[in-house]
């Protein structure tokens, strides 16, 4: 594609900014975020702390003001939204000005450490955030497996283990629900369906900062004393913990917020802003996966956040949603819950799922296998998803009538699943495999996933469930699942998609030691978690019977050459960008689709005009790449 | 093609953008459908939420722990339980009344919304009053919490769906001011500005109607079932 005049534009670069640096921190930035959060924070402590009824006296009394905090952190997250612009908008549309697209954006580098409505600059953004709290997860999880060298607590108390537990259970698992949708989707959806822009900008980067609240918000636990709950926060813990709770609450609600948005624009832009010619059976399959993705998000997240808004109501001002003694239930937390909690499971592995089946036809240069399949796949998962959550109850005490339905609706969920796997083995068949790095994660993630789908399958089995319940084998049925099918495809889209959106490659030989050993101290370590579950090595404890401590040491160890592969990435990221600087080629996997047939780096444009397709984005075989050949009108 | 990226900051991310330099905005029939497609998500998202609430209700009230579930005093005030919904399903009317009269160019529309925006606030002061007057609190026992819960998370919806039709009348009243000035039509990234008030009203009218829907179902459930 030519280049535009705003790209040209682009690549002289903006009129230096001459202003002194002290004028330039002035306005909505970062910086005015974090003063207005600091400052909104703690006028909700004061607040909190000034309410004088006979409910708060308990609170009161102990210091264990729960309103105070839940304020604060209401009040902290508003005042940096504030800061950052958001509120800008809507202000001005309550006065009555007219409905605009951009917002008064710096032109440099200050654009990533603030509010841009740009979707190329919200999903380095993510990218870099989702990155910095992955990195925190996993540091909580190496402390665990280093507790875990022991029998008995020596690094940390029971205490502590329990927040260390559940900072990186949450974190992971709320966090990385953007994990792929937040970088990579926000990203290439536009690119990928030739539209200039999401559909609700705003919404896209307010998305983001709500994401980066939340994380820095739970990470703030630690303050007030932690939380026992794991991530599940269940009750009647959750009501008799203390105040790190409801960092715990905030940060999962906050979460929720932003998956609603998340999904909400997602699913307005791909119906909407598809470029011409672009049809439903045209749509490349990691669209069709942030499509199912979306949709969950929007139907399931609203149910955590009603859940954890019951939650806080009940610790702050003594309501009985979930209080026995005051007519609430615990069980009702638990339904609740998982209502989106299970969901919440595929939010995770869909994205997976389209990524590989994205990547795998450019690695074997042949067209996608069985594509409808996929797609009744994606979206079968996404439907029965929402009839499976009772599983996670059958050792609470629900009526035993219904077990059956649950186990029946959790084994027939893996046909859709199995259509994801045939598709894959289809695509693999007599195709010519090139090993490239990306192509390496794919296939771990075939085989990672399949071992956490089987074991997912015998623990939908009520006999086997109530046995292995609470134990390490559900562990590593979630970790086979969630690190085998989320954060190996993660890399996989970062090995195979981050070249066009920094420009630089990456270091190949680096990067294959970095997916050896992730691949071998991955199985190494959670391949033994389920011969310690069936041998009663429970969960969520630091104390364990003394003949399991020789293969807790062998998951340690292995644990740690896992963190290592994580520095070795690390330490490519920072070879690459920073010291090597290999420019990219514009399409060095020669891919079809049509994110690789814009330049590098993309324009702010995206595209000159908006291109017509005329085939679908898998057909090698052809030379012409889709879309290069015609164009319509902009705005068409 | 080889890559620009050492040229820029880090050398890497997207260009800088230079000044003046915009995206092309999409047509307002576009905007139109992504504000359509989007009210009708969040209809769905707003479902869930309050399923969430209509599930507690049914699983603690079918429970009955201790027989805590619901005090024989705990009535809430079916006057103004009555007046609350009428108040939302009235100004619901009005807001469909209002879209009618835009799509046939009635300037007569404005006061329609005007009166669907006054309606709903009221709806919001008639549910804070009953807050004050009714003779339970949300710490007496389960159905109290449900109605407390329930009811203030619908009052918050309400005033959100009044703030997004606020915005529409407002742009419209600027715009007739303006007009009445003989100013020029403002000149932004949008270039018809006055296109996109009736596809951001529609959408605003839609989810409005849905609440109000929500609105009648809770009504039943708290007060009268």
């Amino acid at each position: 594609m030519s280049t535009t005049d705003a790209q040209a534009q682009a690549v002289s670069g903006p009129a230096p900014d001459t202003r002194p640096v002290w004028r330039r921190l002035i306005g909505f930035n970062l910086l005015t975020a974090v003063i207005l959060g600091v400052g909104g924070y703690y006028l909700g402590w004061f607040i909190g702390h000034q309410i004088n009824t006979s409910s708060f006296a308990y609170e009161k009394a102990t210091d264990e003001n729960d309103v105070a905090l839940l304020l604060a952190y209401a009040f902290g997250v508003v005042g940096f939204l504030i800061g950052l612009g958001f509120a800008n908008y809507p202000v001005e549309r309550f006065l009555g000005k007219p409905a605009s697209l951009r917002e008064k954006e710096g032109h440099g580098t200050s654009r990533y450490f603030g509010l841009c409505t740009d979707h190329k600059v919200v999903g380095i953004q993510y990218l870099v955030g989702i990155g910095l709290f992955l990195f925190v997860g996993a540091v909580n999880a190496m402390m665990i497996r280093t507790e875990l060298l022991h029998d008995t607590p020596t690094f940390v108390g029971p205490n502590q283990y329990l927040t260390l537990v559940g900072v990186h259970g949450t974190m992971m698992m709320g966090i990385m629900t953007s994990g792929i949708l937040g970088p990579f989707a926000n990203y290439f959806v536009p690119l990928m369906i030739g539209a200039r822009r999401m559909a609700f900008p705003r919404v896209e980067a307010l998305t983001f900062w709500l994401l980066m609240a939340g994380g820095f918000i739970l990470a703030s636990t630690i303050f007030f004393g932690g939380f026992p709950t794991g991530w599940t926060g269940y009750e009647p813990l959750n009501d008799q913990a203390v105040m790190g709770m409801d960092s715990y609450i905030i940060f999962f609600a906050l979460v929720g917020i932003s998956m609603v948005l998340l999904g909400l624009n997602m699913i307005a832009t791909i119906i909407t802003l598809r470029a011409p010619g672009l049809t439903w059976s045209r749509l490349p399959i990691f669209v069709w996966a942030t499509f199912a993705t979306a949709v969950l998000m929007v139907l399931a997240a609203p149910m955590l956040i009603a859940t954890l808004l019951m939650s806080a109501l009940d610790r702050s001002i003594s309501t009985s949603f979930f209080i026995v003694g005051g007519g609430g239930s615990s069980f009702l937390f638990q339904n609740l819950f998982w209502f989106f909690g299970h969901p919440e499971v595929y939010i995770l592995a869909l994205p997976g799922f389209g990524i590989v089946l994205e990547l795998i036809p450019v690695f074997v240069r042949k067209p996608l296998w069985g594509y409808r399949l996929a797609i009744a796949g994606m979206l079968g998962v996404s439907l029965m998803s929402f009839f499976v959550w009772q599983h996670h109850l059958f050792v609470s005490g629900i009526n035993a009538d219904l077990r059956p339905f649950y186990m029946l609706s959790t084994e027939i969920i893996s046909v859709p699943t199995g259509f994801i796997f045939i598709c894959f083995m289809g695509t693999l068949w007599r195709g010519r495999m090139s090993l490239t790095v990306p192509m390496l994660f794919c296939l771990a993630w075939a085989f990672n996933f399949l071992i956490g789908g089987t074991s997912g399958v015998v623990l939908s089995d009520v006999a086997t469930d109530t046995q292995l319940h609470g134990s390490f084998f559900v562990m590593a049925h979630f970790h086979y699942t969630i690190v085998g099918g989320l954060i190996f495809s993660f890399f996989a889209a970062i090995y195979y998609w981050v070249p066009k959106m920094l420009g630089l490659k990456f270091n190949e030989k680096l990067a294959k030691w970095h997916f050896w050993l992730m691949f071998v101290s991955f199985n190494s370590t959670f391949l033994p978690l389920f011969a310690l579950g069936i041998m009663g090595m429970p969960r969520r404890v630091s104390q364990y019977e003394p003949h399991l401590l020789g293969l807790n040491i062998w998951v340690s160890i292995s644990a740690f050459v896992l963190g290592f592969s994580m520095l070795i990435f690390l330490v490519n990221v920072i070879y690459s960008m920073v010291f090597a600087r290999v420019p990219a080629e514009a399409n060095p996997w020669h891919s079809k689709s049509l994110e690789w047939q814009v330049p590098t780096p993309v324009p702010v444009n995206n595209f000159e005009q908006i291109p017509v397709i005329d085939s679908d984005p898998y057909d090698y075989g052809t030379p012409i790449p889709i879309g290069a050949g015609q164009t319509a009108p902009a705005g068409a | 093609m080889a890559s620009q990226g050492e040229n820029l900051p880090l050398g890497l991310m997207v260009p800088p953008v230079a000044a003046g330099s915009e995206i092309p905005p999409e047509p307002p029939d576009v905007a139109g459908r992504t504000l359509a497609v989007a009210a009708r998500l969040l209809c769905g998202a707003t479902t869930f939420f309050f399923l969430a609430f209509l599930f507690a209700y049914i699983y603690l009230r079918s429970l009955n722990q201790n027989g805590l579930w619901r005090p024989p005093h705990e009535h809430p005030n079916q006057g103004w339980g009555a007046a609350f919904v009428a108040c939302v399903v009235i100004s619901a009317i009005a807001s469909i009344v209002a879209g009618r009269q835009m799509k046939a160019k009635s300037p007569a529309w404005v006061a329609s919304a005007l009166g669907a925006l006054v309606l709903g606030l009221a709806a919001v002061a008639v549910q804070c009053i009953e807050y004050t007057v009714q003779n339970f609190g949300p710490t007496d026992g389960a159905y109290a919490s449900v109605f407390c819960g329930w009811s203030a998370f619908y009052l918050l919806a309400v005033l959100g769906a009044m703030f997004w039709l606020e915005t529409h009348v407002a742009s419209a009243r600027r715009a007739r001011a303006r007009i009445g000035r003989g100013e020029p039509p403002p000149t932004g990234d949008i270039k018809e500005p006055a296109r996109t008030i009736s596809p951001g009203m529609d959408a605003a009218i839609f989810y409005w109607t849905f609440l109000a829907g929500i609105g009648v179902i809770t009504y039943v459930t708290l007060y009268l079932v």
